[in-house]
C-alpha cells in the first residue's frame, strides 16, 4: 500500500520502467532502420509474433530466455521479409508495414486461440526474473529489473558509439542523407538497409516478446499501439539513441500512469488514461516539429540502372 | 619512346530504353596522361566513365586495367582497382565533418588527421578535419573531394564536368592541379563539354558525338574549329541583341531584401551601394555569382516561393512583397525554375497536364461551370508542341518520359505563352545540348523584346551573350553593375569571389 | 553488376493509367496467385483442400443468403471509404485514420438517434443520421489535417494516433459506468436503436455508394480540385510553384475522406450493427479499405469491384473459420498475406515486363 506521495511516483517510475524497456528496444532499432532511410512500419506486426512466439518457446522449453530467442527469431524472419518488399521490390513502406502489421497481428492472436483457447484454465509461462529485490523504494526503482532491461539501457551508449563514431555507423548516416553519393564512395546501400530493417525488427521482436515474458502471459491485442508509439518516439527522439532513452523512458512513465491510478482507486476511467501515451506523442512531435530533421533520403528506395 | 597504356575501354556500348548511349567506343589512356572527353552534353561522356567507374554495366565491350582484363561491378571493385571519381554532384555526405567523410570511405580503422591536413596544404587548401562538409564552400567542397581521391591514392583519376560550379579563377588553379597530380604518374580523365578548358589541361583528346567516338589525338594537333566541327553538326547562332529602344520602364524593383535561407541565415542581403535591383520592360538583366551566393533564394523571392525578411519587390509599381505564389503568376510573372523535373514539372503528369500547370489555377476559359475544357487543354498543347518541336509521342505521355532538353522546352514553352511581364530564369540552358541550348537562348532574346527577363547562369560566357546588363552576387550581396559595353569575363569572375569592391 | 530486382526508375506509387488493359491482366494474376496462396494457408492450418476453400468461399459470399448479406455489409462501407481514401493517396495524404474517421461518425449519429428519440419520427431522421455521420468523421479528420497545416506532422503518424483515441473513447462510452451502457445487456454495449432507423433496403444503400462515385469520378476526373490532387501527389514543390495552396488541398481531402468514413460508420450502425459495443466488429475496416483503395489503383470506378471481393473475402473467410472452428483473426491473417502476395507479384511482373521487353 502507498504511504506517501513519494511512494506513489516511485511505484509510477518502477512500473513505467518496465513499459520503458519496450519502447526503448523497438524505438532503437527504428532509430537505425530511419537514420539509413527507411522506417520500420511494420513493427507493430513484428511485436505481435515477438509476444506469441515469446510466450510459446518460454512455454514448451519452460525457459524465459528461451522465449527471448523466439521474440528474436520473430523478428528476424519479418524483418528479412520486409527488406525484400521495401528493398528489393521497392513497395511502399505504408502499404508494406500496414500490411506486415495485420499479418503479424492477426496470426500471433490467431495462432495464440488456435493453440490455447481450448484450455480450461489460463495458460502461462515462465516469466522473466528480476534480480536485487529489494523493500527499499528506491533501490527497488533502480536495481530491480530483469536482465533485459540492464542491457537496454546499457546498450543506448554503445548504439550510440556505433552509429556516429565508427565507420560502419557513419555509413548508416550516408546512405540516409544521400544514397547516391554513399553508392558513389563504394558502400553497398542494399546490404547496409537490409541490415539496419533486419536489426530494427529484431530489436521489435525482442520488445514484443518482453511485453509477453515480464507477465509470463499471453493476451490477444497486448501490444495494444506500442509499435506505432516507438516509431513516434524514435522520430520524436530526432533519430538520436541519446534522447530515445529520454523519450522512451517519458512515455513509459506516461503509461505507467494508467495502472498505477488504477491501483489506487483513483476515479479516471482507465480508456483515457490508456489515451494518454497516443495525445502525448501527437503533443511531442508538435513540440518538436519545427526542427525535426529527417535524412534527406527518407522513405525513397533508391535503385541503380 | 613507348608511352604504357593505363586504361583501355574497347568496342563499349550501351543503351538505355529510349537512346543508345554508346556505340561501340573505344579509348585508351597512357599512364601520366591528361586525357580529355571532349563532347556536348548528351554525347555519351559520363555514361561511359560511369560504365569504368562500376556504376553501369555495357552492353558490349571490356575494360583492360594495364593491360589485364577487368570487369567492374560497382563503385567498390573499381576504387579496388586504384579508379577514383571526382563526380558532377558530390560524394560529399554534408551533415558529415570531413574526418569522418574520410572515414566512410576507408577500409582502414584510423584515418590519419595529420597526412589529411598535410596533403591539403600541398595544394593550398586549409582544412580543418573536424569541419563539417556542409559550411564548406563549392570550390571547397570540390578540392576536398579530390584530395580525398590523392589521400587514398587513386592511381587513375576521373574528373566528371568538375569546373562547372567554378569561378575562372578557381577553375585555373583546378587545372594546373589536374596537370601538377598526372605528372606523378596518375591517368587522369577530363570530361567536359567546354572547349577551352579541355584546350588548356588535356595531353590527348577524344572526341564523342552522339555516342560514337569521333576521334582520339594529341591536343597540339587539333584545332578549336576542328574540335568545335567534330563536336557538332552545324554551329547554331545566336540572335543579335539589338542595341536600340531602352523603354524606361521598370518592370521590377528590388529594395533593401533581405532573405533567410533554411538554415537559419541571412543568404540575400541587398545593401548600398547596391540596394537596388530595376529590370526594365525590354532587356535581358543577368546574374552571375558562384553557386551558393544567394542567388537561388533571390529568384525564389521574387516568385514568392520564399519568405522575405526585410525590403520590398516592387512590380510594375505595386508592392508585391506579401503577395502570394498564385497573386504573383496571375500578376505577370513567369518562373523558370532550378529544378527541372520536381519543381518545374509534376513528373508523373502528361505533357498536356504539365502545359497548363499554372494556367488552370487563373484561366477562367478553361472552365465549363465547375469542370475542366479538357479538349481545349489539349488543343493547345498540341499547339505549343509543334511551335517549339518538342519531341514526345503525343501529348499524353508522362512528361518524365521526356529528355531533359525537352523537358525543359516544356518549361519555356508554358511561360512564355502565359505572357508574364517577367520571365525569371534560372539556369535555363543547363545539362543541354547544343541544339536545345541555342533554342532557348534565342527564344529568350526574342522575348526581351517586349517584356523584362531576369535570368541567372553559371555559364558567364551564356550571360555575357544574351544580357543588356549584369548585376554580380557575392555572399548575398550584389557587388557590381556591368551594362554591354563594358563586360570583362576576369573583371566580372573577380567580382564573383569578391575581388573587387565598388 | 546491376542489382536484382526492379531496374525501373524510384518510385513508391506506380500505376500506370496509360495502359489499362495491361494492368487489369496484370491484377487478375496477381490476384489469382494471391486467391492461391490464401488457399494454401487455408489447408495447412484447417486441412481443407485449396480448390474447395476457394470455392467455399466464393459461394458462401456470393450464392448464400446469408453470405451475400455479409458480403454486402462489408463492402457498402468499405466502398464508400476507399473512395475517399483514393483521393488523399492521389495527393500523397496517407490518412490511415479510416476507422477513428468512422467511429466518430457512429458516435455522433448515435448521439443523433438519442436526441430524435423523443420526436416523432419523420422520413428526413435517417438523412439527418447520415448526415450527422458525415460530420462526425469530417470533424475528427480535420484534427489530423490542421496538425499537418500547422505543425508538419506526419498525417501517418496522427491518423494513427488518433485511432487508438478514438477506439478508447468508444469503449468508455459503454463500460460499465460509462454514460451509454445498455444496464440491461450483458455485454458492455449501448442501448440498441429503435427498429424503425433500421436500413436494410440494399438498393437505396447501393445508390447511396454509386452516387458517392459518381460525385467522386467527377471530382477526381472534371474539376481543378481533382487536377490539383494529382499535381500535389506528383511533386508538392511542383505544387507550390504553380501556386496551389497544399493546405487548402490537404484540408478538403480530409474533409471528403473523414466524411466519407463518418458515412459509413453511420450505415454500418443502421444497417448491420444497431448498437454501440466495445467487442466493436468494423474495426479494421478502416484499414482494410487501405488495402480496397489499392486494387482499385486508387480508381473511383473501380473500388466497387474491389470492395466486392474484399467483401466476399472476409465474409467467405469468417465463414471457413467458423466451420474449421478457428479463430475468426484468421481472416487478418489472410487478408494481410493475400495484399502482400498481390502487391508483391505485382512488382515482380512489371520486372518481367520490362525485361521481356528489353531483354
Amino acid at each position: 500500500m502507498v504511504s506517501s506521495v513519494l511512494d506513489f511516483f516511485l511505484e509510477i517510475i518502477k512500473i513505467g520502467i518496465g513499459y520503458t524497456t519496450v519502447f526503448l528496444l523497438a524505438s532503437l532499432g527504428d532509430i537505425y532502420a530511419e537514420k539509413s532511410g527507411i522506417p520500420n512500419l511494420s513493427l507493430e506486426g513484428v511485436m505481435g509474433m515477438g509476444a506469441f512466439l515469446g510466450f510459446y518457446f518460454a512455454l514448451i522449453f519452460q525457459n524465459s530466455y528461451m522465449g527471448l530467442l523466439g521474440g528474436i527469431l520473430a523478428g528476424a524472419v519479418m524483418g528479412v521479409a520486409l527488406s525484400y518488399l521495401v528493398i528489393d521490390l521497392a513497395i511502399n513502406q505504408v502499404l508494406a508495414g500496414l500490411s506486415m502489421w495485420l499479418v503479424g497481428m492477426g496470426l500471433s492472436d490467431f495462432l495464440y486461440t488456435l493453440s490455447f483457447s481450448h484450455y480450461p484454465y489460463l495458460v502461462t509461462a515462465p516469466k522473466l526474473p528480476t534480480y536485487f529485490v529489494s523493500s527499499n523504494l528506491i533501490v527497488s526503482v533502480l536495481l530491480n529489473h530483469t536482465l533485459v532491461d540492464y542491457a537496454a539501457f546499457l546498450s543506448v551508449p554503445l548504439l550510440w558509439f556505433f552509429l556516429f563514431k565508427t565507420k560502419y555507423g557513419l555509413m548508416i548516416i550516408a546512405v540516409g542523407e544521400d544514397p547516391k553519393a554513399a553508392d558513389a564512395v563504394g558502400t553497398n546501400v542494399r546490404m547496409v538497409r537490409y541490415a539496419t530493417l533486419i536489426f530494427s525488427s529484431t530489436m521489435g521482436g525482442i520488445a514484443g516478446s518482453l511485453i509477453a515474458l515480464t507477465v509470463g502471459l499471453y493476451q490477444v491485442g497486448m501490444i495494444a499501439g506500442r509499435g506505432w508509439i516507438s516509431i513516434g518516439i524514435a522520430n520524436f527522439s530526432g533519430f538520436n539513441p541519446a534522447y530515445g532513452l529520454l523519450a522512451s523512458l517519458l512515455f513509459g512513465v506516461i503509461s505507467a500512469l494508467g495502472p498505477s491510478f488504477m491501483v489506487i482507486g483513483y476515479k479516471i476511467p482507465y480508456e483515457f488514461l490508456n489515451m494518454t501515451p497516443f495525445l502525448a506523442l501527437i503533443i511531442a512531435v508538435m513540440i518538436v516539429a519545427k526542427k525535426a530533421i529527417f535524412p534527406a533520403s527518407h522513405g525513397q528506395p533508391y535503385k541503380r540502372e | 619512346m613507348q608511352q604504357k597504356i593505363a586504361v583501355g575501354l574497347y568496342n563499349i556500348s550501351k543503351r538505355f530504353p529510349t537512346v543508345i548511349a554508346l556505340d561501340n567506343v573505344t579509348i585508351e589512356a597512357y599512364v601520366g596522361e591528361v586525357h580529355a572527353i571532349l563532347g556536348e552534353n548528351g554525347a555519351g561522356k559520363t555514361t561511359l566513365m560511369n560504365i569504368l567507374f562500376g556504376l553501369l554495366k555495357p552492353d558490349a565491350g571490356y575494360i583492360k586495367l594495364y593491360d589485364e582484363k577487368v570487369d567492374i561491378r560497382s563503385p567498390k571493385e573499381a576504387m579496388k582497382l586504384g579508379i577514383g571519381m571526382v563526380h558532377q554532384h558530390f560524394s560529399l555526405i554534408p551533415t558529415l565533418t570531413v574526418y569522418e567523410n574520410f572515414k566512410i570511405f576507408s577500409s582502414k580503422v584510423r584515418v590519419d588527421e595529420k597526412k589529411i591536413i598535410e596533403l591539403a596544404e600541398r595544394l593550398n587548401l586549409k582544412i580543418d578535419p573536424n569541419e563539417k562538409v556542409s559550411n564548406l564552400s563549392v570550390g571547397e567542397r570540390q578540392r576536398l573531394e579530390v584530395l580525398r581521391l590523392l589521400y587514398f591514392d587513386f592511381k587513375i583519376l576521373i574528373f566528371d564536368e568538375p569546373t562547372s560550379v567554378l569561378t575562372p579563377i578557381e577553375t585555373a588553379n583546378l587545372l594546373e592541379e589536374i596537370r601538377t597530380i598526372a605528372q606523378e604518374g596518375r591517368t587522369i580523365f577530363f570530361i567536359s563539354h567546354k572547349l577551352n578548358e579541355v584546350k588548356r589541361v588535356s595531353d590527348r583528346i577524344s572526341v564523342l558525338k552522339k555516342g560514337k567516338l569521333v576521334t582520339t589525338d594529341i591536343n597540339e594537333r587539333m584545332s578549336t574549329e576542328y574540335l568545335i566541327k567534330c563536336m557538332i553538326d552545324k554551329v547554331p547562332i545566336l540572335q543579335q541583341k539589338s542595341k536600340d529602344s531602352n523603354s524606361s520602364n521598370v518592370i521590377l524593383e528590388i529594395s533593401n531584401l533581405k532573405v533567410r535561407s533554411t538554415k537559419g541565415h541571412i543568404c540575400v542581403n541587398l545593401k548600398p551601394p547596391f540596394d537596388k535591383i530595376k529590370i526594365h520592360e525590354n532587356e535581358i538583366v543577368g546574374l552571375a555569382g558562384v553557386a551558393g551566393s544567394g542567388q537561388k533564394e533571390l529568384f525564389d523571392a521574387i516568385a514568392g516561393l520564399t519568405k522575405v525578411l526585410e525590403g520590398k519587390i516592387l512590380f510594375k509599381g505595386n508592392d508585391i512583397t506579401s503577395c502570394s505564389v498564385l497573386e504573383r503568376i496571375r500578376l505577370g510573372i513567369g518562373y523558370i525554375p532550378e529544378d527541372r523535373i520536381y519543381t518545374g514539372v509534376a513528373p508523373e503528369l502528361s505533357l498536356y497536364e504539365n502545359f497548363m500547370l499554372k494556367t488552370l489555377n487563373n484561366d477562367k476559359s478553361f472552365k465549363k461551370s465547375v469542370f475542366l475544357d479538357k479538349k481545349k487543354l489539349i488543343e493547345i498543347a498540341e499547339k505549343l508542341v509543334k511551335e517549339y518541336d518538342i519531341k514526345a509521342a503525343n501529348v499524353f505521355v508522362p512528361i518524365k518520359t521526356l529528355s531533359g532538353g525537352n523537358i525543359q522546352k516544356v518549361i519555356v514553352a508554358r511561360e512564355i505563352s502565359m505572357k508574364p511581364s517577367l520571365l525569371l530564369a534560372y539556369e535555363p540552358t543547363k545539362g543541354l545540348d547544343v541544339g536545345a541550348t541555342y533554342y532557348i537562348r534565342n527564344k529568350l532574346i526574342e522575348y526581351s523584346k517586349e517584356h523584362g527577363i531576369f535570368v541567372f547562369s553559371e555559364d558567364l560566357e551564356e550571360l555575357m551573350s544574351i544580357s543588356d546588363r549584369l548585376y554580380v552576387i557575392h555572399n548575398g550581396t550584389i557587388v557590381k553593375e556591368f551594362t554591354r559595353e563594358n563586360f570583362d569575363e576576369y573583371k566580372i569572375g573577380a567580382a564573383m569571389v569578391g575581388l573587387e569592391r565598388v | 553488376m546491376d542489382w536484382k530486382g526492379c531496374s525501373r526508375m524510384t518510385k513508391t506509387i506506380n500505376f500506370d493509367e496509360s495502359t489499362l488493359f495491361t494492368n487489369f491482366v496484370v491484377y487478375l494474376f496477381a490476384f489469382i496467385i494471391a486467391i492461391g496462396t490464401g488457399a494454401i494457408i487455408i489447408f495447412a492450418i484447417m486441412k481443407i483442400n485449396p480448390f474447395s476453400a476457394i470455392s467455399l468461399i466464393f459461394s458462401f459470399g456470393l450464392f448464400n443468403a446469408f453470405g451475400l448479406k455479409a458480403t454486402f455489409q462489408y463492402m457498402i462501407p468499405l466502398a464508400l471509404i476507399s473512395l475517399g481514401l483514393a483521393l488523399c493517396y492521389k495527393a500523397k495524404y496517407f490518412n490511415i485514420g479510416a476507422d477513428g474517421q468512422l467511429i466518430f461518425g457512429t458516435i455522433f449519429s448515435m448521439q443523433v438517434i438519442f436526441s430524435l428519440e423523443k420526436t416523432t419520427h419523420s422520413p428526413l431522421a435517417i438523412p439527418l443520421i447520415l448526415l450527422s455521420g458525415m460530420v462526425g468523421g469530417a470533424f475528427y479528420s480535420l484534427i489530423p489535417a490542421t496538425l499537418k497545416a500547422k505543425f508538419n506532422i506526419s498525417e501517418i503518424l496522427t491518423t494513427l494516433m488518433l485511432n487508438f483515441v478514438a477506439i478508447y473513447f468508444m469503449t468508455w462510452l459503454v463500460d460499465i459506468n460509462g454514460p451509454w451502457k445498455d444496464p440491461t445487456a450483458a455485454e458492455l454495449e449501448s442501448y440498441p436503436i429503435p427498429s424503425y432507423y433500421y436500413l436494410e433496403n440494399p438498393a437505396i444503400l447501393l445508390s447511396i455508394v454509386i452516387i458517392a462515385i459518381i460525385i467522386v469520378y467527377l471530382i477526381d476526373t472534371r474539376t481543378i480540385l481533382g487536377f490539383q490532387i494529382k499535381v500535389v501527389g506528383s511533386s508538392q514543390k511542383a505544387a507550390e510553384y504553380s501556386g496551389i495552396n497544399r493546405t487548402k488541398v490537404y484540408i478538403l481531402l480530409s474533409i471528403i475522406s473523414g466524411a466519407l468514413a463518418g458515412l459509413a460508420g453511420s450505415i454500418n450502425l443502421l444497417t448491420t450493427s444497431h448498437i454501440l459495443s466495445s467487442d466493436y466488429d468494423s474495426v479494421y475496416l478502416g484499414y482494410l479499405s487501405i488495402f480496397t483503395t489499392w486494387l482499385a489503383a486508387l480508381n473511383p470506378l473501380f473500388v466497387i469491384m474491389s470492395s466486392l471481393l474484399m467483401g466476399v473475402m472476409i465474409s467467405g473467410g469468417y465463414f471457413m473459420a467458423s466451420i474449421s472452428g478457428v479463430s475468426q483473426l484468421f481472416v487478418y491473417v489472410f487478408e494481410g498475406l493475400m495484399f502482400i502476395s498481390l502487391i508483391t507479384f505485382k512488382e515482380l511482373s512489371g520486372t518481367l515486363r520490362r525485361l521481356l521487353k528489353y531483354g
